[in-house]
């Protein structure tokens, strides 16, 4: 073994005397190992007379505390036992095989290995951890009368652990004992389970146990005790509670929006009125572009947050790729060079959609996509499909995809609408009750699935955290993320989920009723030339964005007229009769005569020149000559009535800003 | 091509996503309700939609505690800042009242954050409170840390004068301004328990009909603007300011104040015509007497139960003697009540002396809290919060001031002066756009179709309006002229007997000039958007039949005039008024277009 001492009764009786010290006395202990690792040298400390006191430290002669040299193989055990907590119900198969590898040897590994088909695809490991999680190997160990007959399933072990019956009669008390127990055994205890027993016989039992992968031993993470017990899932499944059928929850605080279609609104909105750059390798979009699309994102609470399990980048990344799904971006560009993300025309018309029309469409589209792609990364198939079910999968099938479809809608299709329920609750219900890939999978059966990077048949364990996974999955990331579900915080911190009416459009689109759409107007605009949006209305919102500054998003004041970034349309050919049409279509009410008039007055302003070889500008009439030279007359000389030559005095991009400040558009031929 | 739109139109039932969204605040569900007339935005600003039924309910409540920001037609925009919500809790307003009000009345949800700092706000009101006892002021800290910051912050320190306790401070009484002001910007307002000076009686009634026997009652705005200024002579009220439309009756507010409380008054106004106005609107609409009323001005030193002056006396000094000797005006008598007329107009040393004078109630009257150096919050903090407010618009659709047409005529600048404009430096460009001298022949048609009018032309510079004076042979009215001529001129236009003026920036506040309908400015003060406001006031005055009004103002095309005049015209656009933008370029039909505007 690498980090279990080989002598046992000195174990257990450092780890009893461990115990011994208060919780801060155990923690500094361990934080004195880390920092003696580090350096060799420590300073004189009150701090550690507890561990003096103890003899867990020493002071030498220069009176820096030391670890007694002796107690040194038991510090390092500590250490490891510290980094793989077991015991705090966060233990997987992958926390086992983290075990496995810091403290048994290659050999005893391959012993252990004994009748198992371990070479196959080198998923050696992944067949022996999921044999040592599994609960009937526990119970083959209870059931085994004489020690001889375990270790010979064993043949490739060289040392017997079990040096006489009742050593092994030990081991299979404290086991029983453990899995009898609410939580692990304290290691101290251990030794009151055989009042009668020499200590010699019982740091054997311990041992054989812990060679075994019977018992382990862990440090709990709360207090740093050491404890010893039963890999935990296979306790926690010994006494699982029977799944009750969920039961209506009342909802405290309720979240109810559709993050996904406010999302790719924002970002089809945002595209529209300015190409959102692609990083040069392809992957992504420019962290610049991203920073500038946060503010807009819907504010959503952090416990909500949790379940959509996203970012602020990562939802919009998720936005574009479901934009780019269903064809409302295209990329333009070539690879590598100015590559972007414009708004394509479905996109536009998307945009011109109610909020209720978008998000059914967003649905609609979900459901017959995945009717024509395969559900899950299937290993006949070298790339994954997208899926709504869930875009990145935790497992892998062969031949499940429409039944695991109908699976998953099944166990939501008849929960009545807008009623809550517990979400753990749920699950555990779903999990334990409801689920079919209990029924179907088999290592022998035709249909298989796997756990995600295996191809090992998964164990009944993983099918169930395979399902609790893609339903929880399904939940956040399909039906709360688009608005098919509410979420809310119940009293006592849990959550709950409630269906809304949306949810048909995935579940049950023979039952889903189309919305009488309202089409009441909702822009305003102001006489001090703001634009106040009373509902959202993204249409609105990429036509009014040509030619007006953003000051807010979603609803409430989102645009003004400025003189500047009229300027900046007419710069980019967006003439004053397109501004006062669209305002005129879009607004309640007649667009306020001010505004009307400095629009045409602005654009009245605006001139265009040309800038030509050399330094020289060309105006299209006096009138701009004259006011290039009177706004700006120390940077051009006159050449002629409509020539002006610039003066070495300014870069020329300072020139052209300051021309566009005075509604001069500056052409390059 | 998209699929979704035909099937749309079916009728099966009403549904809305918004109904089935829910927000989270105060442990309520509070639905998206798009009939609501608020929409609470994430910068503290609150839109609230005039045409929606549940508007006068909503802004009565959002009227306690954000502050009026612009009341145009549709949407009027209210602010919460930290001074709107402790001037809130001093009038007891809880933070469930506010969370509830905005819940209440939203379309939308209200965002957390603005929920969660108006509740950090009102946490910090009331840990420190000043009271008197045994006639000293107090400072009384809630704890101890609180007590340490006070100790430690250098501004605070200077105001205080030791401390009793550990968390009691002594406060020399003419800090008691500077110390709360100096509070609220280290963001712990005290709440003011000291009380008032009562001061010298002043007794008397209002008049109905008035002297001159014209029928006189207070308007409901009138009345609602007096009573939430005296709060039933609480300690909550009795300082404040009043927010009024220009012609809408402030003096008669300011009078009905001082009949609630029935104490001596010092009345401070912008200049001596409006001394004169108030003095006979207090003879006119209540029961004193000439000589109960005293006037403090450059010509007469009176000093009596109701005492009118003006800023530019009290600020006044010699240039032998730096110090402002009027000021002690405010400490010799025992005024119980002080009303700052055209608060705006506040100058820096009586900010200073107001600061000492907050054991006196205050009230300050405007129309447009507006101050281009961004001191209005001084303006609440040392008068006190804002009491009223209303909005043009409401007013004038209740016919309280008349309706006013905003034009705004662009002329184009003669050929022979665009080469001085376009070499003269920035200030001087501007002077040269005002004085634009093709704008004199557009006056000259306006009043030609404004003929059965009253006309003020208000211009900036002297030499534009003498010129326009003499082409037109109308008087003009300047600062240089005797206060008897101004006197006797507006008396005549009052009268009818001038029917066009010229006036100077001496009438650009509080002249009342009731029959004047038409205002054509020539010329203004930059960009400032208090002056075109109080320029559009000196015509709103309701007027008899139509009840419209004409302003006009005249600007310079393509030149930074133009830029001005959009800078001066948000106060206005602000409160709805939408200015009309005429072209005029040579040879323009100006009667055909003018006869049309009029």
């Amino acid at each position: 073994m690498y980090n279990l001492p080989s002598d046992w009764i000195q174990l257990i009786d450092f780890l009893e005397k461990w115990n011994g010290l208060s919780a801060r006395g155990r923690r500094l202990f361990l934080n004195f190992k880390k920092e003696c690792s580090k350096s060799k040298t420590s300073k004189p400390d009150h701090r550690f007379a507890e561990l003096v006191d103890a003899g867990f430290l020493i002071q030498n002669s220069k009176k820096t505390p030391e670890i007694r040299e002796d107690l040194k193989p038991y510090a390092d055990t500590l250490s490891v036992m510290e980094k793989i907590p077991l015991f705090d119900g966060k233990a997987d198969k992958n926390l086992l095989s983290v075990y496995l590898d810091a403290h048994f040897r290659y050999s005893h590994k391959r012993a252990l290995e004994t009748g198992l088909n371990c070479n196959y695809g080198g998923f050696g490991t992944d067949i022996l951890v999921r044999e040592l999680a599994n609960p009937g190997r526990l119970d083959d160990f209870l059931e085994t009368r004489s020690y001889s007959d375990w270790e010979r399933r064993y043949s490739k072990c060289e040392i017997e652990f079990f040096d006489t019956e009742e050593i092994f009669g030990m081991t299979q008390t404290l086991v029983r004992h453990c899995l009898e127990k609410q939580n692990p055994l304290h290691v101290g205890r251990i030794c009151k389970l055989f009042p009668d027993k020499e200590t010699v016989k019982i740091s054997k039992a311990v041992s054989a146990g812990v060679y075994y992968a019977l018992l382990f031993l862990a440090l709990r993470t709360s207090d740093l005790e050491s404890r010893a017990g039963v890999w935990p899932s296979i306790f926690q499944r010994a006494r699982r509670s029977k799944p009750v059928k969920p039961r209506q929850a009342t909802p405290e605080t309720v979240f109810s929006r559709s993050v996904l279609m406010e999302d790719m609104t924002h970002a089809a909105v945002q595209a529209c009125l300015e190409p959102l750059r692609i990083k040069l390798d392809g992957n992504g979009i420019y962290q610049r572009d991203l920073k500038q699309l946060e503010p807009g994102l819907v504010q959503v609470p952090p416990w909500v947050n949790d379940l959509f399990d996203c970012s602020a980048s990562g939802r919009l990344e998720k936005a574009v790729q479901f934009l780019r799904l269903f064809n409302l971006i295209e990329y333009k560009g070539s690879p590598g060079k100015n590559r972007r993300i414009e708004t394509s025309d479905d996109g536009r018309r998307w945009l011109d959609l109610s909020e209720t029309q978008r998000v059914i469409f967003i649905l609609e589209r979900m459901r017959r996509h995945n009717e024509r792609n395969v559900a899950f990364e299937d290993v006949d198939h070298s790339e994954r499909s997208f899926d709504y079910l869930n875009p990145y999968p935790p497992m892998r099938s062969i031949g499940l995809d429409k039944n695991l479809r109908r699976w998953i809608a099944d166990a939501f299709k008849n929960i009545p609408l807008d009623t809550f329920y517990k979400i753990d609750t749920f699950l555990y219900h779903e999990k334990l009750q409801n689920n079919p890939l209990l029924k179907i999978a088999g290592p022998d059966d035709l249909i298989q699935v796997y756990v995600k990077n295996s191809l090992i048949p998964p164990d009944e364990e993983d099918l169930e955290n395979i399902w609790e996974t893609l339903i929880y999955q399904f939940l956040g990331s399909s039906l709360a993320y688009t608005g098919a579900a509410s979420v809310s915080a119940l009293k006592d911190g849990s959550l709950a989920f409630a269906l809304t009416d949306l949810s048909r459009y995935l579940l049950n689109p023979e039952k889903a009723r189309r919305p009488v759409e309202d089409k009441t107007p909702s822009v305003l605009i102001q006489p001090d030339f703001e634009i106040i949006f009373l509902s959202p209305s993204p249409g609105a919102e990429r036509r009014i964005g040509r030619f007006a500054e953003r000051i807010g998003y979603h609803i409430g004041a989102m645009f003004k007229i400025t003189k500047a970034s009229i300027f900046q349309a007419a710069g980019a050919g967006v003439t004053c009769e397109t501004v006062l049409n669209t305002l005129d279509r879009i607004a309640i009410g007649p667009i306020p005569a001010n505004v009307k008039g400095e629009i045409i007055g602005w654009f009245e302003q605006f001139k265009c020149v040309r800038i030509e070889s050399g330094n020289q500008i060309r105006c299209d009439d006096r009138t701009t000559t004259r006011l290039i030279l009177t706004a700006l007359g120390d940077h051009f000389k006159p050449v002629s009535d409509c020539i002006l030559r610039i003066r070495n005095t300014a870069p020329k991009k300072t020139i052209t800003q300051k021309l566009m400040g005075i509604g001069v558009f500056v052409k390059t031929e | 091509m998209l699929d979704v739109s035909p099937p749309f139109s079916i009728q099966h039932t009403t549904f809305n996503i918004n109904n089935l969204a829910f927000n989270i605040t105060f442990g309520k569900m509070a639905t998206i309700n798009p009939s609501n007339p608020l929409i609470v935005q994430g910068d503290y600003t609150v839109l609230a939609e005039v045409d929606s039924p549940g508007f006068t309910a909503a802004r009565n409540r959002l009227v306690r505690f954000a502050e009026l920001i612009k009341s145009p037609e549709y949407i009027h925009t209210y602010r919460i800042t930290p001074l709107s919500i402790w001037n809130a809790c001093a009038s007891g307003i809880s933070k469930h009242e506010i969370g509830d009000a905005l819940e209440e009345y939203s379309k939308y949800p209200v965002p957390e954050h603005v929920l969660a700092q108006i509740g950090d706000y009102i946490s910090r009101y009331g840990r420190l409170k000043i009271l008197k006892e045994e006639g000293r002021l107090i400072l009384d800290a809630e704890d101890r840390r609180l007590a340490r910051e006070i100790e430690n912050d250098k501004t605070l320190r200077k105001l205080i004068d030791g401390n009793i306790s550990p968390t009691r401070f002594i406060v020399p009484a003419v800090n008691r301004g500077r110390i709360k002001q100096a509070l609220i910007k280290a963001g712990y307002p005290a709440e003011d328990m000291a009380g008032y000076t009562e001061g010298n009686p002043l007794l008397f009634t209002l008049r109905s009909p008035s002297l001159s026997g014209a029928p006189f009652e207070l308007r409901s705005y009138q009345r609602q603007a007096a009573d939430s200024f005296h709060a039933g002579g609480s300690p909550q009220g009795g300082s404040g300011v009043i927010v009024l439309p220009c012609g809408a009756g402030k003096t008669i507010v300011g009078i009905s104040c001082m009949e609630k409380l029935q104490t001596s008054t010092l009345i401070l106004t912008t200049g001596t015509t409006a001394v004169k106005q108030w003095k006979s609107e207090l003879i006119d609409k209540t029961t004193l007497t000439e000589d109960q009323i005293g006037e403090y001005t450059g010509e007469k030193k009176e000093i009596r139960g109701a005492t009118l002056s003006t800023y530019q006396i009290m600020t006044y000094r010699s240039k032998k003697d730096p110090d402002f000797k009027h000021l002690s005006l405010f400490e010799e008598q025992n005024f119980g009540l002080i009303i700052y007329d055209e608060v705006h107009m506040l100058p820096a040393p009586i900010f200073q002396i107001t600061a000492g004078l907050q054991a006196r109630r205050r009230l300050g009257l405007t129309a447009t809290l507006v101050r281009e150096d961004n001191r209005e919050d001084d303006v609440f903090a040392l008068i006190g919060p804002k009491k009223m407010d209303s909005p043009w618009k409401e007013l004038e659709s209740q016919g309280w001031i008349a309706c006013a047409a905003c034009c705004e005529i662009r002329i184009p600048l003669p050929e022979d002066l665009q080469v001085l404009y376009a070499v003269a430096e920035r200030r001087k460009k501007f002077r040269i756009a005002s004085e634009n001298p093709r704008k004199i022949d557009i006056v000259r048609r306006l009043i030609s179709n404004h003929e059965h009018h009253q006309i003020l032309v208000i211009g900036l510079y002297l030499e534009q309006l003498r010129t326009i004076s003499e082409e037109m042979n109308i008087p003009v009215i300047t600062g240089k002229m005797s206060q008897t001529n101004r006197d006797d001129l507006y008396r005549r236009f009052r009268a009818g007997e001038i029917r066009c003026m010229a006036v100077s920036k001496v009438a650009n506040f509080a002249i009342d000039l009731p029959d004047a309908s038409v205002a054509i400015q020539i010329s203004g003060t930059f960009g400032s958007r208090q002056e075109e406001a109080q320029r559009l006031g000196r015509i709103l005055r309701p007027k008899p039949g139509e009840n419209q009004a004409h302003f006009y103002t005249l600007v310079t095309k393509d030149t930074i005039e133009q830029d001005f005049a959009l800078n001066r015209q948000l106060f206005l656009c602000e409160q709805g008024y939408a200015y009309e933008i005429r072209d005029e370029g040579i040879g323009s039909n100006f009667g055909h277009q003018f006869s049309d505007w009029a």
